[in-house]
């Protein structure tokens, strides 16, 4: 990379021609191993997949830094009803694991949520031996709200706790996260 | 000149990452599996707070351990 190089984070909602990525990234280790459902996906179960997530209550984005693409973030079972959603995230691209682009490509998907979705509250149910999610989910303004099958534990976010959490994370963010215009 | 001293600063960090001080000292900052994403924002905070400059994500990375960001601090 030339030096002084600003690079632009930025963000894309999946389309078809991203799903063998995504199953790339997926079957990855350091990825699966933090899933709660840790199986390989196989080349015909994606096509399914891609399929059954092509509808309202589900948002996948693709997030990139520059040329690269580096994760996938995303938004679940979202209830506009009762306006609850459930958000998620993985750094495909292990090279950008403990990067800032991670949490940046976070508060874009809660942001879109919370902001232009409208919705109010957000569930979480993450294997609690999964340090980093554990300590995303609470920098976030995640609270433990109890377990589930042992060791699994169940959060809450709120929208007022969430820019309550985020604003010192979101003011730093925003000095060198170039976006596109 | 700031008034931090390098064991308050070793102190504060490892309450960011949520490790023992001991643990930090003498190690690699890569070898610190608290030190993701999330606590490298918030050790740049706490830098920021501390010595009155926000340091930038490659220099923050660039210290292999927690006696080098200190000196990196100090420079500003």
């Amino acid at each position: 990379m030339p030096e002084n190089e600003i690079l632009i984070a930025s963000m894309r909602l999946i389309d078809f021609d991203d799903i063998q990525l995504l199953r790339y990234w997926r079957n990855l280790d350091h990825v699966r191993n933090r899933m709660i459902i840790k199986n390989l996906i196989h080349r015909d179960e994606q096509r399914k997949w891609f399929d059954s997530i092509t509808n309202e209550s589900t948002r996948y984005f693709i997030f990139s830094l520059g040329m690269n693409d580096i994760g996938c973030a995303n938004l679940k079972e979202i209830d506009f009803y009762e306006k609850t959603f459930e958000g998620g995230i993985f750094c495909g691209d292990a090279q950008y694991l403990n990067h800032w682009i991670n949490i940046w490509a976070c508060l874009q998907i809660y942001d879109h949520a919370f902001f232009k979705l409208k919705l109010a509250t957000s569930y979480a149910t993450i294997l609690i031996d999964n340090k980093v999610a554990v300590n995303l989910n609470e920098a976030l303004g995640y609270e433990f709200v109890g377990y589930a099958d042992g060791d699994k534990g169940r959060f809450t976010l709120t929208r007022s706790r969430y820019i309550e959490s985020t604003e010192k994370i979101r003011r730093y963010l925003h000095d060198f996260a170039k976006q596109p215009a | 000149m700031y008034n931090v001293t390098f064991n308050e600063f070793a102190q504060k960090f490892a309450d960011e990452v949520k490790i023992d001080v001991e643990a930090a000292l003498g190690k690699s900052l890569k070898d610190i599996s608290s030190y993701d994403s999330m606590a490298k924002i918030n050790v740049s905070l706490l830098i920021e707070e501390l010595f009155e400059f926000q340091i930038e994500y490659e220099v923050l990375n660039s210290a292999d351990d927690l006696q080098a960001l200190y000196e990196l601090c100090l420079k500003g």
